[in-house]
């Protein structure tokens, strides 16, 4: 068996960390999610559920993985071993593994658009596209929904496979050598990115002087203007709580199998404290201030929230698309865009790959490289349905089951297992070991008793909302109801195969697991 | 200039910048002098 890795330094773990949160969410979903929920009035249930939610589950995940790493585990099925004695644990955790790989299949495709659009905006090819409606039917075209600019899926399987390449380039060449490497260039080129659109988006001011109520401001205003009677609702917590979720990248078994290759004594309070806050900073400063105050100059308050609310792509690729044909430079501003969200992208899918790679090593004593190509392979497979039956809801369906119900089923399964299971002193003696900040004590209650509560609250909301129209099949149109149990028996069939896989290394290896004896 | 954009509004928007930034100044700054420190300690060991 390999040596275990090491991450090289703290300020590579705290990136590749960072850039495992920071996603295309941070740019496309927030600024939505905000303006869409009471704007400034928003903020309040997001930084509750920031601080009762996403922070106490961030210092779970980086004290289950690197307890889980002491023993070589650094996916969650061993974790759960370490933590739980029960021959259940093991198998409780295949969700982690499960979530993980799904969201990574169909999240390479959607992050490949980003490099092929940063590769049209410097090479012009949709600056003939300058209305919303020619964007949209442009991108449509290329991921192959609609016949058009495109003649067939070729242009975008090309960067399909760049990303893929790129992906397992990085994944390779391992997690200090490749992984952290990559993120001491990729989140630092990001922030530069984000923060120079940041800036110019404030020089844009009112585009057509006009129209004076068109302006970057009237964005602002837009995000941030409270509507303190949304905070009555129900929904707009629920709405929050789902922000935080989804940004952190919590509940995925990601940021476990990074802290997994900590050192046992290395802090995990403060590097998690400053994990969410980079993440913070890129959402709520970086990503509040670009798409949709630059939509409302150009397009107006009313367009611009009815692109925000046809969904995050259109407000991301085509609305942005549409300004950048009027911009000075706007080819190149362009390219910076969509490099910001790829670069968003690709260092979020490297941490979705690890979980499995590091599974297949530690259990069946692959090699790092065989288990990174046969993990590329299977993806390879597994992304042809996502390509092919994109317009079916094919992409739809697992990004709702695996990228948003799982989430919350992963870490409901971690915090019990953690406070409830494991125990809560023990479980605070984890987060405080080699801690460099002093986590203050109330987050050994909310941990305890507000975090599970929360997470059963959204779970109940949300099946009685969402998950069981789903499941029916509510409003869909009849042909993609084929492809849509396609989806659910890929998920099914993939679930039952890492189930097994379990089952094997355990009957292999179990012997071999001493932590629980005395 | 004709934003529509309120006192409370801007009041939101100055708080959740500056809680963001300093909370990540704080976290961040701190690790880097850390690291900065640790390497230090490396080099003297070193020599």
């Amino acid at each position: 068996m390999e040596q275990r890795e090491r991450w090289g330094s703290k300020i590579g773990l705290v990136l590749a960390m960072a850039g495992n949160a920071v996603g295309l969410g941070n740019f496309l979903r927030f600024p939505v999610q905000a303006a869409q929920n009471g704007g400034g009035a928003f903020m309040i249930p997001y930084f509750v559920a920031f601080i009762l939610l996403a922070l106490p589950l961030m210092w779970i995940e980086w004290s289950t993985g690197r307890l889980g790493g002491k023993h070589n585990h650094g996916s969650l099925p061993g974790m759960f071993d370490v933590m739980w004695n029960s021959p259940f644990a093991k198998y409780l955790g295949v969700s982690g593994l499960f979530v993980s790989t799904i969201v990574m299949i169909y999240y390479c495709y959607i992050e490949s658009w980003t490099l092929g659009f940063a590769y049209f905006s410097l090479t012009q090819e949709y600056f003939d596209q300058g209305t919303i409606s020619e964007m949209s039917s442009f991108l449509k075209s290329y991921q192959g929904v609609e016949s058009g600019h495109f003649d067939g899926i070729g242009t975008a399987y090309i960067f399909l496979l760049i990303t893929i390449a790129a992906n397992f380039y990085i994944l390779y060449h391992g997690i200090k050598g490749g992984v952290e490497k990559f993120a001491k260039v990729a989140m630092p080129m990001l922030l530069v990115f984000g923060v120079f659109l940041a800036i110019y988006v404030f020089t844009i001011g009112t585009p057509d002087p006009s129209v004076p109520e068109n302006s970057v401001w009237a964005g602002f205003a837009f995000i941030w203007n409270p509507d303190f009677s949304a905070l009555s609702d129900a929904k707009i917590w629920l709405a929050a709580a789902g922000q935080v979720f989804f940004t952190l990248s919590v509940g995925m078994g990601t940021l476990q199998a990074y802290a997994s290759y900590m050192r046992e004594n290395e802090d995990i309070a403060l590097s998690g404290l400053a994990t969410a806050s980079i993440n913070e900073f890129v959402e709520v400063i970086l990503g509040g201030s670009i798409a949709i105050p630059i939509a409302v100059a150009f397009f107006g308050l009313t367009t611009a929230t009815m692109i925000a609310q046809s969904g995050s792509f259109n407000l991301g690729f085509v609305s942005m698309a549409v300004v950048f044909q009027d911009l000075p430079f706007g080819n190149l501003l362009g390219a910076v865009w969509f490099l910001l969200l790829f670069f968003a992208g690709i260092t979020s899918s490297v941490a979705m790959a690890q979980p499995i790679i590091s599974f297949l090593k530690e259990q069946f004593g692959f090699t790092h490289k065989k288990a990174v190509i046969i993990i590329g392979l299977c993806l390879f497979v597994c992304v042809q349905f996502v390509v092919f039956f994109l317009k079916y809801g094919f992409l739809d369906e697992m990004d709702y089951w695996a990228g948003t119900f799982g989430l919350v089923i992963v870490a409901l399964s971690e915090v019990v297992v953690f406070a409830w299971i494991y125990g809560m002193d023990k479980g605070w003696a984890e987060i405080n070991k080699g801690a460099n900040f002093k986590v203050p004590k109330i987050v050994y209650y909310v941990i305890k008793y507000i975090t599970p509560v929360y997470l059963i609250f959204i779970l109940i909301y949300w099946t009685i909302n969402d998950a069981i129209p789903i499941l029916l099949m509510n409003n869909q149109a009849p042909e993609n109801i084929p492809y849509l149990w396609g989806a659910r028996a890929m998920m099914v069939i993939l679930y039952a195969a890492f189930t097994w896989l379990v089952y094997k290394a355990w009957k292999i290896n179990g012997h071999k697991f001493n932590y629980h004896k005395k | 200039m004709n934003s529509g954009f309120t006192t409370t509004g801007i009041i939101f928007m100055i708080a959740a910048w500056s809680s963001v930034f300093l909370v990540t100044a704080y976290s961040v700054g701190k690790i880097l002098i850390g690291d900065k420190f640790k390497k230090i300690g490396q080099d003297d060991i070193k020599h």
